[in-house]
């Protein structure tokens, strides 16, 4: 029995795209997911831009009047413009010697000579600015921009949070089942039986204020959703053949959550992420309107709604316009985005 | 028929009962609340008077021996009845008799003061008199002042009555030690002489003693009822005022109406000033008439400035008390009423209120108290920092006047004359006084630092609730940064912020304290170091000035207490325990069809002066 092997090495297999390439390849020909993508992409480099100190590096500066018209209504009447002094107050009368009780006499003559030898700058105030002026006279176009910063980071950094415990959480209870996965679902119940605003706004009344402290109680509060999904998935996969062919190899339990399912339950969670992204950019206008978000010397869109809403009476809509739109934007792009992602991600679709 | 909602839930109906028959009970009132309104027209009732308005600060309560908020003081203001209170029209203001039937004269040089109750003064009708009408006498007198001094009340004007009334302190003293007081043990110094007549014996001489028995929350309340109610009192005041409390939603509601018991006032018009628009028509709208005239009052606590402004736009409310900063160029453009608003009749009541506004620094925290020139240099550079122009004419548009003194204009003991520098906004002199005591940066991360070397970072705490304190935060953030310093602001919830400030949690906040009387005293015992842990939030214990104090308290009005006054402020502005802020413009505005409107300087409320005309305002609504 000869046998010849033929010496036909295999022809040039067509190498089968993968999960990505196909996903990849069907958002390109998605126009809408693909304006949707540069829109966020544009935002994305604007607050990285703002971060760095590119673009409204000093968004603080007082450059125009109070409530300055923008430029395109130059000529309004502008009755909020008042003059600011410091001088006057009060009668002309001799101004009252502390000398013989103040705890600083004995060295008042040093004080003054000090004190006249550091200048103070005037600075002159614009009547106009690019897309007008808020209270204190600062760029609302600059505003808004540095208020993306830390809506969108808030929003991207609490959501990958969010999604990490939801993950982590979602696979163990769903791969090991059992009483891992009672404990798990009590823990879930207690957070899903308070409402999820009543939630947010309890742990921000608990912990002290601050940008982090936004991002921890958005994290801690949303992953409930994206954990119920993930155990679902993790159900579905654990009793799969490739699963047990790992199993009979030796893969370990980690080995088999994160290396081989994990994978395939992939794109529920990106497609999760990138939901939670739009609903914690919203969640953090909410608890800044609301007095609960950023420090004051921070601005964030929210604050600036809520400086809004008494200067819509007073007719300044600029600001309003401002931080509305940009949120606006940013979110439907987002969402209609996340829908493209799911489009293409979804291997039914195929 | 929304003038019958108030049938739908009568507190005092279905109070102290079981719960399942409480719902019960209030069904059947709704449902006899639905038959009345459908009867109501038939039967053909004349249409009650009703005069909504807003707080822009929630209430705590009503219990007038607890509560220290303006605007809980301001209900009870019509739910009870002080021995004295203030002339409506009289400007100075004057004290004038209310339940009592004179103003004493001080006897035994300033040291007592004797009361005769009028006769025939019944308390509000309530379950706890059991049916029978309860009438005011001296004792209730004698028993409410011992509530200030009971430590179950932990009241915030004890302060009022301590190192003051013969024996009373003794009497605190075993309440403290027996965790309550016994309400039947003997006062020296409060003497019921016979069933209408009381006599006050003080410790020292007090000039200012009547101003406290004028204070709307110095009332009596009936033994009876504080005792059946227990903890509860707060929700159950029962007093002798022309209003009685028919509804209350904490902190969104509440609903006063008539007290059927009450005698009824009448106007005095022997002080009006002819020549002021709005005591001529107070005048004309009340003059002989039997007060009050109004049904029912509806009070909305709304923080926000936004729709506390549109609900009277919108005429939901009938006063606005308090037109909010950030809308006075819609009321009043450069100064005068706006057209639209002048069209429909609207007016404006202008008040330079006696009040004023500060920012307090703890004096007993390890960072910004303290007496020596280190710590003290640290507070008058903070208060050079402070952008003083900016807060009156950014935040406070220009509804403000800057405060030279703590005291202000329009009370006794103002001097006109005194001003400071200290005070101004002066970035250069503060970055000055930095430097000279050695707070710079040690450290290089652009902040300066405590001349010892730690970090220096200070705390401002605020009320979350509103924007302009927002904004006042963020000002002070900024002109803090303008010098240097790093200071932080912490919003908190209005109670918290109060709490927090009383027992001194804190390292600064802001505050603001409008006369309870109108004399210097009121303010400079903000800062009379014994009143520390109640009204005195600065902890602030300087001995020459608490000595001053005790001194100015038994002294008649005259040069000579001006002089000790005037020495008070100047500790004050030399060891900055306090920011000197400004004494607010408040406008106020009202509908034509409220008649009888003036604001009075003391009093926060005046709806028993009020009266309205239904007929106009229905016209006025079609």
């Amino acid at each position: 029995m000869s046998a010849v092997l033929p010496n036909n090495a295999p022809p040039a297999m067509q190498e089968s795209p993968g999960l990505w390439t196909l996903a990849w390849r069907r958002l390109l020909n998605d126009r809408v997911g693909m304006v949707c993508l540069a829109i966020v992409a544009t935002y994305l480099a604007m607050m990285l831009a703002s971060y760095a100190g590119i673009v409204a590096r000093d968004w603080n500066k007082e450059k125009g009047v109070s409530y300055a018209n923008p430029s395109f209504m130059a000529g309004a009447e502008n009755l909020e413009a008042r003059e600011v002094t410091n001088k006057d107050f009060g009668s002309k009368a001799k101004p009252v010697d502390l000398s013989d009780i103040d705890p600083l006499a004995p060295r008042y003559k040093e004080w003054e000579e000090r004190a006249a030898k550091i200048a103070v700058t005037e600075v002159k105030r614009a009547e106009t600015l690019p897309f007008g002026g808020d209270k204190w006279g600062r760029d609302v176009l600059e505003k808004a921009i540095k208020g993306s910063e830390v809506s969108i980071f808030v929003g991207l950094t609490a959501a990958l949070f969010a999604t990490l415990i939801g993950t982590v959480l979602g696979a163990m209870a769903g791969y090991w089942g059992g009483r891992v996965n009672d404990f798990l679902e009590w823990f879930y119940n207690i957070f899903t039986s308070i409402p999820y605003i009543l939630l947010i706004l309890a742990f921000a009344a608990v912990f002290k204020r601050g940008l982090d402290t936004i991002i921890v109680i958005l994290a801690l509060t949303g992953w409930t959703g994206i954990y119920r999904l993930v155990r679902a998935e993790y159900i579905k996969h654990c009793g799969r053949e490739y699963v047990k062919a790992a199993q009979a190899i030796g893969a370990s339990h980690l080995s088999r959550m994160f290396v081989h399912i994990l994978p395939n339950a992939s794109h529920v969670i990106l497609v999760q992420l990138s939901q939670h992204v739009v609903s914690f950019i919203k969640a953090e206008v909410i608890l800044s309107f609301l007095g609960l978000g950023v420090p004051v010397d921070m601005v964030s869109w929210g604050t600036m709604l809520a400086e809004a809403q008494n200067e819509l009476v007073i007719g300044k809509w600029w600001q309003l316009f401002a931080a509305g739109a940009s949120m606006a934007i940013l979110v439907t792009a987002f969402s209609m985005l996340t829908d493209s992602l799911r489009d293409a991600l979804d291997p039914k679709l195929k | 028929m929304g003038q019958h909602r108030f049938l739908l839930y009568n507190p005092r109906f279905a109070r102290a009962r079981s719960p399942g028959l409480k719902h019960a009970l209030t069904l059947a009132a709704a449902c006899l609340a639905c038959a009345l309104a459908a009867a109501g027209p038939a039967m053909g009732s004349v249409e009650p008077k009703v005069v909504r308005m807003a707080f822009r600060t929630a209430e705590a309560g009503f219990d007038p021996q607890r509560i220290f908020d303006r605007y809980s003081v301001g209900v009870c203001e019509n739910l009870f009845e002080p021995l004295l209170t203030y002339d409506y029209l009289a400007r100075p203001v004057r004290l004038v008799p209310l339940t009592a039937e004179a103003v004493p004269q001080p006897e035994e040089g300033g040291t007592r003061y004797t009361f005769r109750i009028r006769p025939g003064i019944l308390f509000a009708d309530d379950p706890a008199f059991k049916g029978q009408k309860r009438e005011l006498v001296a004792k209730d007198i004698e028993y409410s002042i011992k509530r200030f001094r009971d430590p179950r009340n932990a009241s915030p004007y004890e302060w009022l009555f301590e190192h003051k009334v013969l024996g009373l302190d003794e009497f605190a003293a075993a309440a403290k030690k027996a965790g309550r007081p016994d309400y039947d043990a003997k006062v020296a110094g409060l003497e019921v002489r016979d069933r209408y007549t009381i006599s006050i014996k003080l410790t020292e001489p007090d000039f200012n003693f009547l101003y406290v028995l004028a204070m709307p929350n110095v009332v009596p309340v009936a033994r009876e009822v504080i005792e059946a109610y227990g903890e509860d009192t707060m929700a159950h005041p029962v007093g002798t005022g022309p209003f009685v409390l028919k509804e209350w939603v904490r902190r969104s509601k509440i609903v006063l109406e008539r007290n059927p018991n009450h005698r009824g006032y009448e106007l005095d018009p022997r002080w009006a000033d002819p020549a002021d628009e709005f005591d001529r028509a107070a005048v004309d709208a009340l003059r002989g008439k039997r007060l009050p005239l109004v049904d029912r009052v509806e009070i909305y606590p709304i923080e926000e400035e936004q729709p506390r402004f549109l609900a009277f736009v919108n005429r939901e409310h009938d006063l606005l008390d308090e037109t909010p900063s950030d809308f006075i160029e819609q009321v009043l453009p450069n100064g005068r009423l706006a057209p639209s608003l002048a069209r429909q009749g609207v007016a404006v009541f202008r008040e330079e209120a006696p009040e004023i506004t500060y920012d307090v620094f703890n004096v007993e925290d390890a960072v910004v108290g303290g007496y020596g020139p280190e710590k003290v240099a640290l507070r008058r550079a903070l208060v050079l920092a402070h952008d003083r122009g900016q807060e009156i004419f950014i935040v406070r548009k220009g509804q403000a006047m800057a405060a030279q003194s703590p005291l202000p204009p329009g009370i006794v003991g103002y001097d006109p004359a005194f001003r400071t520098t200290q005070q101004d906004h002066d970035p250069a002199r503060a970055k000055a006084l930095l430097d000279l005591y050695g707070y710079v940066d040690r450290n290089g991360d652009g902040w300066r630092d405590q001349p010892d070397g730690r970090p220096l970072a200070i705390e401002y705490k605020y009320n979350a609730g509103s924007q302009s304190n927002r904004q006042l935060a963020e000002l002070w953030v900024k002109s803090a940064a303008a010098i240097g310093v790093r200071m932080e602001a912490a919003a908190v919830q209005f109670i918290d912020l109060l709490n927090d400030k009383r027992v001194g949690k804190f390292q600064m906040a802001g505050s603001a304290w409008t006369a309870d009387y109108p004399d210097a005293q009121n303010f400079l015992q903000l800062l009379y170091g014994p009143n520390t842990g109640q009204s005195n939030e600065a902890r602030f214990r300087l001995d020459a000035f608490d000595r001053l104090y005790r001194q100015s308290v038994a002294v008649p009005d005259g040069p000579a207490r001006n002089a000790l006054y005037h020495e008070m402020n100047r500790l004050i502005l030399a060891y900055a325990p306090w920011r000197l802020g400004v004494h607010r413009v408040f406008n106020h505005l009202q509908y034509p069809w409220v008649k009888g409107y003036k604001k009075h300087p003391i009093l926060y409320t005046n709806f028993k002066y009020l009266d309205v005309d239904v007929a106009a305002r229905k016209a006025a609504a079609r």
